[in-house]
């Protein structure tokens, strides 16, 4: 008889917590992140986890899971290798057209004030952003890109701690970054997950011939480096608006290696 | 005493969340994931429901929003006494069957992972979700049936 009114004081209790976190929410909201960065500043000797102890997980990782399945792909590996050799040919042929237009990109990134920080995956959370080594202990600031080994952004960092920080992945939905073609046209570069949505937001030179889509320093950013390409991509013009669907390729992991930039 | 109960609670919540974090080690960020931590919030919202969790709750959402994510502080809070308040609510209206059960849990996995519905809606994800239902539910039971088998009167 007595259940009910308890259970129902206990639902009251438990509304009171969630209207409180409701108003810590606020705080928040209204000090631009300002009081949680401060408490996450002064408690981040909480945060358990290390190098070290990814390390830890990871090697046991290989040695318990990984065995057979290394084995079944260095098979598939192999068979793929020989049949991979014989469209090497077509391949060069290809690349030599990409060396060109690589050269060109690379005449805009200034590399002698860059230094690369090279950064290892931590932790993913449940909203699918990854936690990454490096933080205040090597200066990282918030919109930091990180590029992947092929030198595209892949990231950018959203939350920095003491020793490691929170990125941004081409993977998430809140993904957003400016970029600029070499005409001049700029363009906002957002995601859904699986395709990056390439849409110009300023219109220099209505041109398709676009290779590639890169950061600028117009947009803060310290350098130029390049977003995505769209050398072999459907660009289409419609109502002077330039756009672009690119599907994502690139899948993250512990063994990824990816780049902090930072200027020297 | 009670106290000392109650920080214990926040310990094991906390220590769930960073073991669900580091199981995505092994997964290798696979979309199919184990979630130790949301059988725990399921497991106390149908049947252990009571005042001396909140702080467990409350707590160990403001240590997620603290260090692993970029959401503005208590909305993981909220997101999870959410969970325990509504999951207890339907668990009671609903008849005590595996069926109902499941739907609860799918449901308890929907506001978990809202975002991740919410921001890239699509059939795929849909049946991720659904996935990851299937196996932690399967993993629920195991440890439902786990906790629940007297072992002393199964020896006598």
């Amino acid at each position: 008889m007595f259940q009910e009114p308890q259970k129902r004081r206990n639902y009251v209790i438990y509304i009171l917590f969630i209207f409180l976190s409701g108003s810590i929410f606020l705080a928040d909201l209204f000090s631009n992140k300002k009081f949680s960065d401060l408490i996450s500043d002064n408690a981040d000797f909480l945060f358990p986890v290390s190098q070290e102890a990814i390390d830890l997980f990871d090697s046991l990782d290989l040695n318990i899971i990984k065995n057979k399945n290394t084995l079944i792909n260095e098979n598939i590996r192999l068979k793929n290798e020989v049949i991979e050799l014989r469209k090497l040919k077509l391949i060069n042929e290809r690349l030599v057209e990409e060396i060109r237009s690589n050269n060109e990109l690379i005449k805009n990134v200034n590399l002698e004030n860059i230094i690369y920080y090279k950064s290892t995956i931590l932790i993913k959370n449940t909203e699918d952003e990854y936690l990454i080594s490096g933080g205040r202990n090597i200066n990282l600031n918030k919109n930091d890109l990180i590029l992947n080994e092929e030198g595209f952004v892949v990231a950018y960092i959203v939350k920095v701690f003491d020793d490691h920080s929170l990125m941004n992945t081409i993977i998430n939905s809140e993904f957003s970054i400016p970029g600029i073609d070499k005409y001049g046209n700029q363009y906002l570069v957002t995601s859904n997950r699986e395709e990056l949505l390439i849409n110009s937001i300023y219109i220099e030179e209505e041109n398709l011939n676009i290779d590639y889509i890169f950061t600028d320093v117009a947009f803060d950013h310290i350098g130029q480096f390049p977003i995505v390409k769209l050398t072999n991509e459907e660009v289409s013009n419609a109502n002077n608006k330039i756009s672009a669907v690119v599907r994502i390729d690139y899948k993250f992991s512990f063994d990824s290696n990816i780049y902090i930039v930072k200027e020297k | 005493m009670k106290i000392l109960r109650n920080i214990s609670y926040i310990f094991l919540f906390v220590a769930l969340l960073v073991l669900e974090l580091l199981l995505g080690i092994f997964s290798e960020f696979s979309d199919l994931e184990i979630l130790p931590f949301l059988i725990l919030l399921f497991y106390i919202s149908i049947n252990k429901f009571s005042n001396d969790y909140i702080p467990a709750f409350f707590f160990s959402g403001i240590y997620y929003d603290l260090f692993y994510t970029s959401n503005y502080f208590g909305s993981t809070s909220a997101k999870f006494l959410s969970i325990g308040i509504v999951i207890n609510f339907i668990n009671k209206k609903l008849d005590d069957n595996l069926f109902s059960e499941f739907l609860v849990f799918l449901l308890s996995v929907s506001i978990y992972k809202f975002e991740f519905i919410i921001f890239s809606f699509s059939f795929i994800q849909l049946t991720i979700v659904f996935l990851i239902s299937v196996i932690n539910y399967f993993l629920f039971k195991l440890i439902n049936i786990t906790l629940k088998r007297d072992v002393f009167k199964k020896s006598i």
